[in-house]
């Protein structure tokens, strides 16, 4: 995977794309225990800030260009298919602002705070999300306060009220 | 075999009341947790490795009953 974030990094440094960070299961995968998943959800912010589906064809244009094969949603970037996601709310763009560096093998990467990750599954709540939101709880070191913090920023601390999760100490 | 007659047979009624049992299912539960914690704290790589073991063994148990499956990521050396 690391040729794959090398790439992220390009399509960065390039000017395709504005900032990055890795979302998703495998962001959840950072946190905790690894479990099946088979694409990488990469939150992106791009030049064009418009919330439309035009703005990934500068970065697709690249990516084809280097050999990468779309295959529905994802495009193949060294053998990972890559979803690019744009930040689409307040929630997404403040995640990805203050996404963490991280360091794989060698190359630098970032990846979402598993605080935003968390208050992103809460707020999406699919089955799925329902279920890595307990393994989070479980499993990753948490801040709490940050954490309880963004929920009421945006909105969601009513929801995780009702969501029947707590840290089990509160 | 339980019955909805007859209740739980004796056997099954003593062993879910045994202190014993209840306190080695505790220790297994913990030993289960204590180990999702261990590889929570892996290293990414390693987490990235194990993720597509995962996608190989899926696809060969879904590949071997006749169910369409994802191809595991064909990751470059």
């Amino acid at each position: 995977m690391e040729k794959t974030i090398k790439i992220l990094n390009e399509l960065e440094s390039q000017g395709l794309l504005d900032r990055y960070a890795i979302g998703g299961a495998m962001a959840a995968a950072f946190y905790m225990e690894p479990s099946l998943t088979y694409d990488l959800d990469v939150f992106i912010a791009t030049p064009q800030t418009a919330g439309s589906i035009m703005m990934l064809s500068p970065i697709y244009e690249f990516l084809r260009s280097c050999g990468c094969v779309e295959a529905g949603e994802h495009i193949v970037i060294e053998g990972v298919p890559v979803q690019f996601l744009p930040v689409h709310n307040p929630l997404t763009v403040e995640a990805l602002r203050e996404a963490r560096e991280i360091l794989y093998r060698e190359t630098p990467a970032r990846v979402l705070r598993a605080e935003h990750l968390m208050a992103i599954m809460l707020q999406t709540y699919r089955p799925k999300d329902k279920v890595r939101l307990t393994q989070m709880l479980d499993q990753a070191q948490v801040d709490k306060r940050y954490f309880t913090e963004i929920l009421e920023r945006h909105g969601l601390a009513t929801k995780w009220a009702e969501s029947g999760n707590s840290f089990g100490v509160e | 075999m339980d019955s909805p007659q007859n209740g739980p047979n004796p056997e099954t009624r003593s062993a879910s009341n045994s202190p014993e049992l209840a306190s080695l299912t505790e220790k297994l539960f913990a030993a289960k947790k204590a180990r999702r914690v261990a590889l929570a704290r892996l290293p990414f790589e390693e987490k990235v490795r194990i993720i597509v073991e995962l996608q190989k063994i899926a696809f060969e148990i879904r590949s071997a009953v006749g169910v369409s499956a994802p191809k595991p990521w064909d990751l470059p050396q």
